[in-house]
């Protein structure tokens, strides 16, 4: 879990001009949420890194070219194939090294001074030297990348573990009162059949019963506080703005899925009085769902499109459409339920998370499968008329 | 020993509950006495080991989930120094490894909560006729070892003989004893043991064995 937090640190300066007045972001997503929208390369969007690499590749090629063949300046490439470990993914690496070669070679026919054949021995010796810290930096972001799927696999899998263990234990302490009542009120049954009857002793079951049912009522309402650990916060938002601050959290989700992202937002859309983080939550968790839906299908198409629009008389309707396996016609009714998942190893939790948020918000969510494969995910909320603040 | 006999009917049949929620607890007490049956419950089994167990045919209704000691662990415990007590196990969250292992402990049930009350009382009701039946066997055996041991050493060896099937001629000289002594002690080792025939004194002696073979 230590990676997890460092991950949502990372989330959180990257996105902090837009959630300025939520201190609390993120730590308020329930885990599943953001099980998949963690990514280490968030600091690697920096432009300073590429310039400087751009500016080392031109001033080598320069002092290469202009010295004469003696001097084997293109050994310099090294270090900015090293560099570009730092900012770019394995495709990068192989870019700028390719690039670093072409312009040895080319340094090589431009220069026009110096010992021919000292040049050529030089300029192998400089492609060599290119090609081994070529590989070289491609073996450490291989490694990097397996490090970083390997800590978001384990963050995923300690959030289960987690609310597997919270559910088992919620049962058992829930289960306890259960059983008592009705053994009490199994034995105040057999009290009265009793000749005669023990009507007091059929009185002190029946107390117990209300005690024991209260307690387990206590127990439920402590989880409740639990989970819902802050009151929902509610102010005028512009949903397209919520659409954006969550695509930026998914960015690096979805373009490491290949996943083609069209958003087609309408424009003057009444404002929305809700909390900012619940609605955040809601497309996000629908973003992951169509991420996980996409790559179960495993088709070429890889296609989510994120849509808002305007309601009669003035509320707004989202709607996120993917092109991943789509929905079993018999789950439609039901993926709305706790403890209903499709997927193998969810909690079910997720969607029905999201319904009670869109309906505390006065608003509605459903789920249409999409001919040929694929899901849509409608929501709608109200706007200022019907929604009294 | 010899007091176990006059006790065996004159205490009622008790229920142990041992379970840490309170709640349970009572209910299952509750439940026990609206159909006549003794309780006495505990919240730990530190704090059943701290009682004098009664004179009674018992019953135990154990909680496998409890702080400090698993009630698996405990089942296993408890056979050995209280074996007459049969157990019922109850559990929040019953797997099937888990009642495996409680059942060839030698659980008598394994109930998963909530239970059905008339599983339980059944349960419960044949561990309290199960604990009946060890202690009556258990009381019979203490009385039989008594009056075996009332016997004098040579009375012992005439028995032994007898039961392997000699006959009073052979016996009497092996013993080098006249036939008569042998027939007067046989008469009178026959009193002691209060057997009516030679086949009933050797099936004691057969039990006597069995007896002196596993202890306890």
């Amino acid at each position: 879990m230590q990676m997890d937090t460092g991950a949502r640190s990372a989330d959180r300066n990257q996105t902090a001009p837009n959630m300025s007045g939520h201190p609390r972001w993120l730590s308020r997503l329930p885990q599943n949420f953001i099980s998949r929208v963690s990514g280490p390369q968030n600091t690697r969007s920096s432009l300073t890194l590429p310039i400087i690499s751009a500016a080392l590749i031109f001033g080598i090629f320069v002092v290469d070219t202009i010295t004469p063949y003696e001097i084997a300046a293109a050994n310099l490439y090294v270090v900015v194939v090293l560099l570009s470990v730092r900012f770019s993914r394995k495709r990068g690496v192989v870019f700028v090294s390719a690039t670093c070669v072409a312009l040895t070679i080319v340094s090589y026919v431009l220069t026009q001074d110096g010992n021919f054949r000292l040049g050529v021995i030089n300029t192998s010796i400089s492609l060599t030297t290119i090609a081994a810290t070529t590989y070289l930096a491609l073996i450490i972001e291989s490694a990097r990348e397996t490090a970083e799927r390997a800590q978001a696999h384990l963050a995923h899998v300690a959030r289960l573990t987690t609310l597997g263990e919270l559910a088992a234990s919620i049962a058992h302490e829930v289960n306890q009162p259960l059983t008592a009542v009705i053994t009490n009120a199994n034995a105040g049954t057999r009290w009265i059949q009793s000749v005669p009857p023990n009507l007091e002793k059929v009185a002190s079951s029946i107390d117990s019963i209300v005690e024991d049912a209260n307690r387990a009522s206590e127990i439920i309402a402590r989880v409740r506080a639990l989970t819902t650990r802050a009151e929902p916060q509610k102010m005028w938002l512009d949903i397209n703005s919520v659409i954006h601050e969550v695509l930026a959290l998914m960015q690096n989700q979805l373009s490491e899925n290949r996943i083609v992202t069209r958003i087609s937002l309408g424009d003057d859309l009444p404002p929305i009085f809700g909390d900012r983080i619940q609605l955040q939550q809601v497309v996000l968790n629908l973003g992951v769902n169509a991420i996980d839906a996409i790559n179960a299908a495993g088709d070429d198409t890889r296609e989510l499109r994120i849509s808002s629009s305007k309601t009669r008389p003035c509320g707004v309707e989202i709607a996120v459409k993917d092109s991943g396996i789509g929905l079993a016609a018999g789950s439609i009714d039901r993926i709305f339920n706790a403890f209903v998942s499709t997927k193998r190893d969810g909690m079910g939790i997720g969607l029905s998370i999201c319904r009670s948020i869109i309906e505390a918000h006065g608003g509605r969510i459903w789920a249409e499968s999409v001919e040929p494969s694929g899901a849509i995910f409608h929501f709608t909320l109200p706007g200022n008329l019907e929604a009294t603040p | 020993m010899s007091p176990h006999a006059s006790s065996l009917t004159d205490e009622k049949p008790t229920v142990v509950i041992i379970d840490d929620d309170p709640s349970v607890r009572k209910a299952i007490s509750n439940l026990c006495e609206s159909v006549g049956l003794g309780v006495c419950a505990f919240a730990s089994t530190t704090e059943f080991l701290r009682w004098t167990v009664p004179e009674a045919p018992l019953c135990m209704v154990l909680d496998v989930r409890m702080p400090g000691e698993n009630g698996l662990d405990f089942q296993l415990e408890l056979s050995k120094s209280h074996a007459e007590i049969p157990v019922v196990f109850i559990t929040a969250h019953g797997d099937i490894p888990m009642s495996v292992r409680a059942m060839k402990a030698g659980a008598l049930e394994f109930l998963t909560k909530p239970f059905r009350d008339q599983e339980l009382l059944d349960a419960i009701n044949a561990g309290l006729a199960k604990s009946h039946v060890r202690r009556c066997t258990l009381t019979a055996n203490a009385e039989l070892l008594t009056r075996y041991e009332s016997l004098s050493s040579r009375e012992r060896e005439v028995m032994d003989l007898i039961t392997k099937g000699q006959l009073t001629k052979q016996i009497a000289v092996q013993l080098g004893l006249s036939e008569i002594t042998v027939k007067v002690c046989r008469a009178q080792l026959m009193k002691k043991m209060q057997a009516n025939s030679l086949l009933e004194l050797g099936r004691m002696s057969e039990k006597l064995d069995r007896i002196k073979k596993t202890p306890d």
